[in-house]
């Protein structure tokens, strides 16, 4: 049992070790599979956004307790003031790979909505995916002031893959894959 | 996301009772261990009927009742056959490495079953279960059996070296 145990360890754990991922004989992802070299947990075809995260029609809006609200586009977004970092998305699935993201940080974004430095704010970000438990995710004030937390729009370089959250999606350190919300649409500060 | 706890509990170290009075006695230890248990329980039946949405009680129910028909009838019972049959039919030098060879690939085949039948394979997500998962265990397998020849052939070798 212990050797059995053992030889599943070393030929599964490849999945968020990476220098092992070539003995992760038996994980149900690698860290190098997947669109842009990055797994995917829901794919968008599933979610259901495909329409609305490629149609000339999308907008990020920013509203709720702020004094300007923001109605932005993808030009408006890749307009804006870019950020970078190097974070990973850590799936509760058991896998995790970093990349280098890019992106409009969040911090920055709540700044041009005329958001305060208060203390006590938050961001509840929404996707276009409409049903599920994850489709939104909230960042307390400590994440949301964070250089690091970015609405994403670059994945290594490259735009990023319609599964990856295409036209936005957002990344911060330490938060679990799943709140790690993609095709964002909507920031409601409270 | 499915649960792949291995449900071969380890065979049962018999009845503890927690009370160094005997196995009759049943100390304070019990009771604590009684109660934490039953609590773990029933907050994970209230968590599971509370998301039901996520969790599908039947299903959980049918899992959680079918391993342990499952472990009784099948996997004890093959358990207790190759037992048998090694001890009748292979020399001691034999048994043991062929024993770990069969515990070992008993316990691969079961957790490596999901993958290999393709239980999560999803068209549209080419990340999920992205290997040729029965390739890989046959190369598994072939390793565990290669080590139990080396292992038997040791064994016989003449002492004395």
């Amino acid at each position: 049992v212990a050797g059995a145990a053992a030889a599943l360890t070393l030929t599964t754990v490849g999945q968020t070790v990476g220098p092992l991922r070539h003995l992760a004989f038996f994980a149900p992802r690698r860290p190098d599979r997947g669109p842009q070299g990055v797994p995917v947990n829901r794919a968008a075809i599933e979610a259901g956004v495909v329409d609305r995260a490629t149609a000339s029609s999308y907008r990020l809006d920013v509203e709720g307790a702020v004094t300007r609200p923001l109605s932005l586009t993808l030009s408006d977004l890749q307009g804006l003031a870019q950020r970078e970092a190097t974070l990973p998305i850590s799936c509760v699935e058991g896998w995790s790979a970093t990349a280098r993201w890019r992106g409009v940080g969040v911090g920055d974004l709540l700044a041009l909505a005329g958001v305060g430095e208060r203390r006590d704010v938050e961001v509840e970000v929404h996707s276009l995916e409409e049903g599920g438990a994850y489709n939104r995710s909230v960042l307390n004030h400590w994440h949301a002031r964070d250089r690091d937390t970015l609405l994403a729009l670059e994945l290594g370089g490259e735009p990023l893959h319609l599964d990856h959250g295409f036209p936005l999606r957002l990344i911060g350190p330490n938060r679990p894959g799943v709140h790690q919300t993609k095709w964002v649409t909507r920031l409601v500060v409270r | 996301m499915t649960a792949q706890e291995d449900p071969v509990a380890p065979a049962g170290t018999g009845h503890d009772d927690g009370a160094p009075g005997g196995p009759s006695g049943r100390g304070a230890l019990f009771w604590i261990g009684l109660a934490a248990g039953w609590a773990v329980i029933v907050w994970s039946v209230v968590g599971a009927m509370g998301d039901s949405i996520d969790t599908n009680p039947p299903h959980l129910a049918a899992w959680v009742l079918g391993t342990l028909v499952v472990h009784d009838a099948v996997w004890a019972t093959g358990v207790v056959l190759a037992g048998w049959v090694t001890a009748r039919r292979l020399t001691p030098a034999v048994r043991v490495p062929v024993r770990v060879g069969l515990a070992t690939s008993a316990l691969l085949a079961l957790l490596t079953w999901p993958q290999v039948r393709g239980y999560g394979e999803r068209p549209a997500t080419p990340s999920a279960l992205p290997l040729d998962y029965a390739r890989n265990a046959a190369v598994a397998f072939g390793v565990i059996w290669v080590a139990v020849a080396v292992s038997v052939a040791l064994r016989r070798r003449p002492t004395g070296m």
